[in-house]
């Protein structure tokens, strides 16, 4: 009825042109605010060219290498808008994997919005067993599944090819993962302090700061954005924050380069005597008080 | 965005109704009033012409059936709070106190010089300092009166009392007191006798320091001062914190001392329930008053202890006052009304619609010593009950029609001596005593100053009983049983629920097929549909603003100018008489005779002329002869033989004919008038030239002779002094009928005195005196019965413009107006000054016209006139004059000067082109190319043609190209219906045939006769036609399904439960109630969905979906989504979004349904059982689902505190997107990727869904809290408004700019238009303007623009439409002249009531920017001179202010 008594398919409106054109929106007033009611950059472009506005930019920016959804995202509680690392799309069947279901083959939440794939459809034909024989024989992880020769494949060829409904071993083992494909293909760099694309960190033009400066951001990153949404976590689900907070820790790596320190100039952390690193530190358990003891 | 909000259909609930003699002191009047329309109606004989003949009214000892007939309406700027009436001294009709928000009180009075309303006094207390720093809260100003007239009292801002002082009589002058000045000047010696007095203030926390939080305010009766009870609770609690603190409530009474301004406390009840409602004071002789609890009814007095009794059983855990269960009874007062019918009954109208009659039982001390409930009947949902004339009582209704009901005391009485009552009161007594005393433990604990109190009062009853005891044995109580009927009801449609568009079912010319859909807009024909009403008076309700008559066949007659339809003799039918036998058809030289039976043939060689042109055609004496009019002869016929043939020739065609039997007057070209009379001497019938004529010149342009049966048109002034009052209304003061006044007999008088010496005093004979009094005015009736002796006017309009009125047959010109085309509200007699001489006629006549020329020289001609009597029995007569552009509608009212002693007040005014002409040709043009013919003209042709009865209603068609009926029916009120056809209607005729009963024919444009009647089913008497199709349940939700032309519908059922679910730690479980027999039960819903079938608006059965116990519909619409698999396009679902509100412990959830309606084979002989539902999807979700809509194939939902957008794929649904909002999004509706959300208490947001991306986003919001209530898009070409309707009855227009300023880059909507519409608006829906017909005004200004229909919970429809700018800038010119211009009702300024409304400070000003279009419509009712001086002062022409609002009017008349 709405067609033919008050149709609006022949007009365009100057809101919605507005909206995608994104007039008068004004630059964020601080960076890394949150954005996750924010609407997806029109200017950003798929081969990743960032809009002119960079990280001030209101909307938000998507790139399109992230495969699992940020389960904080998913209850308003990721901070790290454009710089997480996973996704931030409401799709479910790209959420990460249920660590109950998957370790113990149960999960007792009725809403678990978490993955629950069947644990023999995810065990892989072990290549080395496949090849003719496996080390590991009954321990492998790998599945071992028995099958029958194809005498004319051994003897050199076969006619029916992969048709065949007999097993043609290679003997090259498959490439190392598919997980490594993406190391594979080497990708271009994020800059993890502008988030632009083609350079990392270290080498930002935009990063004049000192290192104390990029400290310090790296620092409230962590503290203000995840403390709070790992209290929240209901327990079970932790086996998926192990993965998580790896990706969490990682601005640290590509950061910058670390330069070993002689032992020497090393302070414990427990005791705050020098020479030794705080899980070797001598005074054991009680090492604090003898800390506070020197302070004083 | 400029724009225009109008309401078109007024508010039809009723929350005020007072009985009031509003026109006189002679008769009582029902003043109803409803949102901001004040009503008045009178209760008048429902008895038919032809019965009422035979009617002796003095020897009728019953009254006849009655019915309400509404006399005068008023539409204010402002919505009546708190409505009074009060009789000031030395006037001759009782003043109204209206009050408005915040604290404004109007003195009004009717005023029978304009038959309107006059302000006699303005009272506002709005200032700052009386406010007392409040801003937000909100607060009734209750107006109270006194019962003997000495003041009246308004509580303002719940904190101080306005003592309004009326003079009783002119003793009273000597006091020094500052009067109110009257608003008009007026000589001083006026002043001094004002009967308002000046206003003073009482601050409640000077009476008592701990007076807060009032509840009711009354007067008592018989104080020699004004005594005025204050029923509140100091401090607050509730039903959760009784254990705590209860019996909160306090009453006082204050003593008035006017003169001095003082006023003590001299009456203070302490510990009254916690659930105090009202209080309602007793007449005397028992005197006293009544607190009505929720759950308990107590009766206090100030000598004696008090008396209560408990409803039901929650009143024994929530109060420690002494109450006695009430055996028999389980009620609760919660939402009750209450109406004294006697000097001990009161009528209770509960929530749930019962009325329970309760009796006071008095004993001999005239103490209440027991109630007695009585259920008589089950009715309406009511807002307030009124008593009338002491044997009706009217329910008024805001939630179903309002009724009429008359009671009438059963025969078989039931006989209840006192003495059982005694004993019984006494066992009850025994056994509350026994309770008492368990309670007084519980008063040492919590309340210690309370148990000696309560001991010691009872002591005092146990010594009184002692004392007196003994005389009470005697005496015998009647209780009598009440028996109420319907007399009558009045239509109302709120509360307008839900909404929507459909399409009328239209059936082929066979009447079998449907009509196919249309495809385009312009073939649409819609109707709306709404869902009104609640619980048992739930209704749909189905409006057109158009009347699309069902043509029943049609056929092609060339040349045809005129239709005529006759009747037969009626002596000789062996037939039914009251159908029409012959038509006859005028073309340009020739007329066609067709006889009309069950087939329609033409008939040859009878008495009727067929070679000349017929100008009229009517029956004549009873309907045994018919005169056929041609431009050169008068020919009398019975049946079809020729009787006589007059031939008129004075050198000049006949054209006009108006027939008032037996006279028929007939108008020349030449502007001459000839009278005929049929007279039958010796049994045969002639008609005779009445040799009394009225002067030619000026020529007479237009005719209407007029035969009066309301008596309203009288020469005679001394009838009207009879009746006691020289300004009566209507047609009921002739020759009254008196009763002389029942003597009292005086003995029982001095019992009333002094008391019976002997025997104690008798409680009989207190009934007695009270049926003495109901005697006294029983019989007003019989003076409603009186026939009005017929008496004969001729109405003439002359070329001078003026109107005058002769009488028939003599001749004698009584009646004198000026200048009617001008069109002035109020048409008075020139000649009221001037006294006629007997004897002289035309001489005396000619001096008079010369002095009274018109003074408005350039207002349009009247072209048409015609008097007729419409309502019951034509007694009220309406004046019709026709000018070139419009038609003006006068009604007829008293007025004691002058000869004729009537005025006219106008009523409506009609625009009658179609297109509004750029220039008003004042000079008629026609006027040259008037040449002698004695052909038949098209402008021969009447256009006002009245009939009697189409469709079982008299009225008057105005034909021309914008066609419409005008109704007036025994309802008192006037309704205007167009008809919708293809334009045109050249004539019109009443028609009644076997075939086609009570039909009419038309000739609209192409020479095509059509036969039609009026679709049945349709009510007309009504502000638009419509149709009410009850369903004994609420209605909630609607839509309509286009594809299979159906109705969904979500209904809601409501039933006590003793169920509920208890939280058990892990999940719920479900466990039973019992708390014995008189625990009222709380009350548990029960949803459907149902289809129902525009065909027959029937539900179709087996085809509804019953939801789960508990499972509340919160959202339904029609949803598009994407087809599944393969086939691409979008599919309508329904789509329910449900909640499960179990208690406060579990987690409310919430189903997502979706369902496809199906068409089957119909099961033989049942055509209805077509449709089938599909379940497709039915699933629980995380949270209540609040509302529905769907994104571009999407489904959108609210969902919790989150809006979802799922994909339909393998009947599955797939989360897409989600965003979180605010607190309970209860409307989204969505253009295009744009979603327009509604939060419940956080304003609105525009979110936006970016396929692409899947992502849903939030655009802008609107930052400050708003309770929403309704949102719609407006729709102005590229720009899109959101509109807003909100819980303080306010419409709010935001817009996306994201380039201003002050929206923070988009981040914010902008409030860029508000309007106060003072009515709640839940449902809205959009229509594109476009154009019917073929007359288009070019440009096309209204392109691409939507409309927004609103439909209120007060029962009004209005719209909003976008405007144009340059029709902004005029009418916002013509809005600001026009609020100065005219006289403001009740001294509202509606520019005020215009104004946002907010309880909130809020940090900006009104934008306004939306035209009052009630305002600007009140342009159109101008009169002529008015409005070009109107005009002139906005610099442009009044044709193009005209010509805008017929354009607008256009556009919104298309359903």
């Amino acid at each position: 009825m709405d067609i033919l008594l008050a149709n609006v398919s022949g007009l365009q409106f100057k809101a919605e042109r507005d909206l995608i054109e994104q007039v008068g929106a004004i630059p964020l007033p601080f960076y890394g605010m949150d954005k996750s009611i924010a609407a997806v950059c029109n200017f950003i472009t798929r081969n990743g060219q960032e809009c002119d506005k960079g990280s001030a930019c209101p909307f938000r920016h998507i790139r399109g290498d992230r495969t699992i959804v940020c389960k904080h995202w998913l209850r308003g509680l990721c901070k790290k808008g454009d710089q997480c690392e996973f996704l931030h799309e409401y799709d479910m069947t790209k959420m990460p994997e249920c660590y109950f279901y998957s370790r113990f083959n149960a999960c007792h939440n009725k809403e678990c919005p978490f993955l629950h794939i069947d644990p023999q459809s995810k065990v892989k034909d072990c290549p080395w067993y496949k090849r003719g024989f496996c080390r590991h024989g009954p321990h492998c992880r790998h599945q071992h599944l028995r099958r029958v020769l194809c005498m004319d494949y051994l003897a050199g060829f076969c006619p029916e090819g992969p048709s065949c409904k007999h097993m043609h071993p290679h003997f090259e083992l498959p490439p190392l993962a598919e997980l490594g494909k993406d190391q594979l293909h080497k990708k271009l760099p994020t800059c993890h302090y502008c988030g632009e694309l083609g350079h990392k960190a270290n080498s930002c033009k935009q990063y004049v700061g000192s290192l104390e400066h990029r400290n310090n951001i790296n620092a409230m990153d962590h503290s203000g954005g995840h403390s709070g949404g790992y209290s929240g976590h209901s327990g079970h689900i932790e086996g998926a924050d192990d993965m998580q907070s790896n990706h969490h820790s990682q601005p640290h790596g590509p950061g910058f380069v670390k330069v070993p320190t002689p032992l020497e100039e090393i302070t414990c952390y427990k005791c705050g005597n020098k020479g030794h690193y705080a899980n070797k530190c001598p005074k054991g358990h009680l090492a604090f008080l003898s800390n506070q003891h020197s302070h004083k | 965005m400029f724009s225009m909000c109008k309401q078109t259909h007024s508010a039809t609930a009723v929350e005020f109704s007072i009985a009031c003699r509003f026109f006189n002191n002679l008769d009582e009047n029902l003043v109803v009033a409803g949102a901001n329309v004040l009503k008045v109606y009178r209760i008048a004989p429902n008895v038919e012409a032809s019965q009422r003949q035979k009617l002796n009214p003095s020897e009728m000892r019953l009254a006849p059936k009655m019915r309400l007939e509404c006399l005068a309406t008023y539409t204010l700027y402002g919505n009546v709070m708190s409505l009074q009436c009060v009789s000031l001294a030395g006037a001759m009709r009782d003043a109204l106190l209206i009050s408005f928000k915040d604290a404004k009180l109007s003195v009004l009075q009717h005023d029978p010089d304009t038959f309107a309303l006059k302000t006699l006094s303005l009272h506002y207390f709005e200032e700052d300092d009386i406010r007392g720093g409040w801003t937000g809260r909100y607060f009734v100003p209750t107006v109270r009166v006194d019962p003997d007239s000495r003041c009246a009292v308004m509580l303002v801002y719940g904190k101080r009392l306005v003592v309004l002082p009326f003079r009783k009589d002119n003793s009273l002058d000597e006091i020094e007191l500052a009067d109110v000045k009257p608003i008009k000047k007026a000589p001083t010696a006026m002043v001094s006798r004002t009967p308002i007095m000046a206003s003073y203030l009482i601050a409640l926390r000077d009476l008592d320091e701990k007076i807060d939080n009032v509840l009711d305010i009354q007067f008592l009766h018989g104080y020699y001062e004004p005594t005025l009870l204050i029923l509140y609770e100091p401090v607050r609690t509730c039903p959760g914190r009784i254990k705590v603190r209860s019996d909160t409530c306090v009453l006082v009474a204050i003593s008035l001392n006017i003169q001095q301004r003082v006023h003590p406390i001299i009456w203070t009840v302490n510990s009254l329930p916690f659930d105090c409602l009202q209080v309602y004071p007793i007449q005397k002789p028992i005197g006293g008053c009544l607190v009505m609890t929720v759950n308990a009814v107590i009766y206090l007095n100030q000598s004696v202890p008090p008396y209560g009794v408990s409803l039901n059983s929650s009143a024994d855990n929530s109060t420690a006052f002494p109450l006695k269960p009430q055996d028999g009874v389980r009620i609760s007062l919660d939402c009750a009304n209450f109406a004294f019918i006697d000097v001990d009954k009161l009528v209770i109208s509960l929530r749930t619609g019962d009325l329970y009659v309760l009796t006071l039982c008095v004993d001999s001390m005239r103490t209440v010593r027991n109630f007695h409930f009585h259920k008589a009947a089950a009715s309406v949902l009511t807002s307030c009950i009124c008593v009338l004339h002491s044997e009706y009582i009217f329910l008024g209704s805001r939630l179903g029609n309002s009724l009429l009901l008359h009671f009438t005391e059963e025969d078989q009485s039931t006989v209840i001596t006192l003495d059982e009552v005694e004993q019984q009161s006494e066992q009850q007594q025994r056994n509350l005593q026994d309770e008492d005393q368990n309670l007084e433990e519980i008063f040492d604990v919590d309340q210690l100053e309370m148990a000696p109190t309560q001991a010691k009062s009872r002591r005092i009853e146990d010594e009184e009983l002692e004392v007196y005891g003994s005389g009470a044995k005697a005496s015998v109580l009647q209780l009598r049983k009440f028996i109420f009927e319907v007399c009558d009801s009045l239509m109302n449609v709120a509360p307008i629920n839900y909404m929507c568009a459909g399409e009328r079912v239209e059936f082929e010319e066979d009447g079998v097929t449907l009509r196919p859909h249309a495809e385009s807009l312009q073939d649409l024909k819609i109707e709306l549909v709404a869902a009104t009403g609640h619980s048992k008076n739930g209704a749909l309700s189905v409006f057109v603003n158009c009347i699309n008559p069902q043509i029943i066949t049609s056929f092609e007659l060339d040349g045809c100018l005129d239709v005529w339809t006759v009747f037969d003799d009626a002596t000789k039918k062996s037939s039914r008489n009251d159908q029409h036998d012959f038509m006859l058809l005028s073309q340009r030289n020739s007329t066609l005779v067709l006889q009309t039976g069950q087939e329609i043939n033409e008939i040859e060689n009878t008495g009727f002329t067929v070679n000349q042109p017929t100008i009229f055609v009517g029956n004549l004496g009873q309907q045994r002869f018919i005169v056929q009019v041609t431009t050169r002869h008068v020919r009398l016929l019975q049946g079809t033989r020729l009787i006589q043939n007059v031939p008129i020739d004075v050198g000049s065609p006949v054209v006009q004919v108006s027939i008032a039997d037996p006279y028929v007057c007939l108008r020349v070209l030449n502007g001459q008038v000839i009278t005929l009379a049929l007279r039958e001497t010796r049994g045969t019938p002639r008609l005779a030239i009445n040799k009394h004529t009225i002067s030619s010149s000026p020529a007479v342009v237009a005719i209407s002779a007029y035969k009066d049966l309301s008596g309203l048109f009288t020469v005679k002034g001394d009838d009207i002094n009879l009746t006691g009052s020289s300004n009566s209304a209507f047609g009921h003061s002739f020759g009254g009928y008196m009763k002389a006044e029942p003597n009292m007999k005086v003995e029982d008088e001095e019992d009333l005195l002094y008391g019976d010496a002997g025997s104690a005093f008798k409680m009989n004979s207190m009934a007695d005196l009270a049926k003495q009094s109901k005697q006294k005015n029983s019989d007003w009736w019989r003076r409603l019965l009186v026939q009005a002796k017929p008496s004969y006017w001729l109405v003439v309009a002359r070329q001078s413009g003026t109107l005058e009125i002769y009488s028939m047959p003599d001749m004698k010109l009584v009646y004198l107006v000026n200048d009617v085309g001008n069109g002035s509200m109020v048409l008075t007699d020139a000649m009221e000054f001037v006294p006629i001489s007997l004897t002289t006629q035309e001489n005396s006549k000619a001096g008079i016209v010369q002095a009274c020329m018109p003074q408005h020289a350039n207002s349009p001609l009247p072209l048409e006139l015609s008097v007729i009597g419409l309502g019951l029995n034509g007694e009220r007569p309406l004046l019709l004059v026709r000018t070139r552009v419009e038609l003006l509608i006068y009604q007829v009212f008293r007025y004691p000067k002058g000869h004729l002693k009537i005025r006219f007040r106008k009523m409506d005014q009609l625009n009658l082109l179609d297109q509004q002409p750029t220039h008003i040709d004042l000079d008629e043009n026609d006027e040259q190319e008037e040449i002698e013919s004695y052909q038949m003209q098209p402008k021969y042709v009447q256009k006002l043609r009245p009939f009697a009865n189409v469709g079982g209603l008299s009225g008057v068609m105005v034909c021309g190209v914008n066609p419409c009926f005008v109704f007036l029916t025994f309802r008192g009120e006037l309704r205007i219906h167009r008809l919708l056809g293809n334009g045109d209607v050249r004539s019109f005729a009443a028609f009644n045939n076997v075939n086609i009963p009570n039909g009419f024919l038309y000739f609209d444009t192409t020479y095509e006769l059509k036969i039609s009647v009026l679709p049945s089913y349709l009510s007309y008497d009504s502000v638009w036609p419509v149709r009410k199709v009850p369903l004994r349940c609420t209605p909630r939700q609607l839509v309509y399904h286009r594809e299979n032309r159906v109705y969904c519908l979500i209904t809601q059922t409501e039933e006590p439960m003793t169920k509920y679910y208890r939280f058990n730690g892990e999940d719920k479980e479900l466990s039973e109630e019992s708390r014995g027999e008189r625990f009222i039960y709380p009350i548990g819903s029960q949803f459907e969905m149902v289809l129902i079938s525009p065909e027959t608006w029937e539900i179709v059965p087996d085809a509804s979906i019953t939801f789960e116990p508990w499972e509340h519909v919160t959202a339904f619409k029609i949803v598009k989504l994407s087809y599944e698999g393969t086939r691409s396009g979008l599919k309508e679902y329904l789509c329910i979004g449900t909640n499960f509100n179990y208690s406060e412990d579990i987690t409310s959830r919430g189903n997502i349904h979706i369902y496809d309606i199906i068409e089957v084979v119909p099961e033989p002989g049942k055509p209805m059982t077509k449709f089938k539902i599909k379940e497709i999807f039915k699933k629980e979700q995380k949270g209540p689902v609040s509302a529905i809509s769907d994104v571009l194939g999407f489904l959108v939902t609210g969902l919790g505190q989150k809006i979802y957008i799922w994909q339909l794929r393998d009947g599955d649904l797939i989360g897409v997107a989600f965003i979180d909002t605010n607190i309970y999004v209860h409307q989204i509706i969505t253009v295009k990727s744009l979603i327009f959300i509604a939060d419940v208490y956080k304003s609105i947001s525009l979110l936006r869904f970016q396929e692409e991306y899947r992502t849903l986003s939030l655009a802008s919001r609107d930052f400050n809290p708003l309770e929403v209530y309704g949102i719609e898009f407006m729709v102005d070409n590229s720009n899109l408004g959101f509109l807003v309707t909100d819980a303080e009855r306010n419409i709010i227009v935001y817009m996306y700019q994201p380039e201003a300023r002050e929206s923070l880059g988009g981040q914010k909507l902008l409030r860029k238009a508000d309007y106060h519409l003072g009515q709640v608006v839940n449902t809205m829906f959009r229509v594109q303007c476009h154009q019917k017909g073929l007359h288009q005004r070019q440009p096309f200004l209204y392109e691409n623009k939507h409309f927004v229909v609103y439909g209120t919970l007060d029962g009004a429809l209005g719209y909003c439409l976008p405007l144009p700018e340059k029709v902004y800038r005029r009418f916002l010119m013509l809005q600001n002249v026009l609020l100065s211009y005219q006289e403001h009702l009740c001294g509202l300024n509606p520019k005020e009531y215009r104004t946002l409304k907010s309880s909130k400070k809020q940090g900006i000003n009104p934008s306004r920017c939306i035209i009052d279009g009630d305002l600007i419509w009140s342009y159109r009712l101008m009169a002529n001179s008015e409005r070009n001086e109107v005009a002139k002062k906005i610099g442009t022409r009044t044709e193009e202010i005209l010509g805008d609002l017929l354009e607008i009017e256009r556009l919104a008349s298309v359903f």
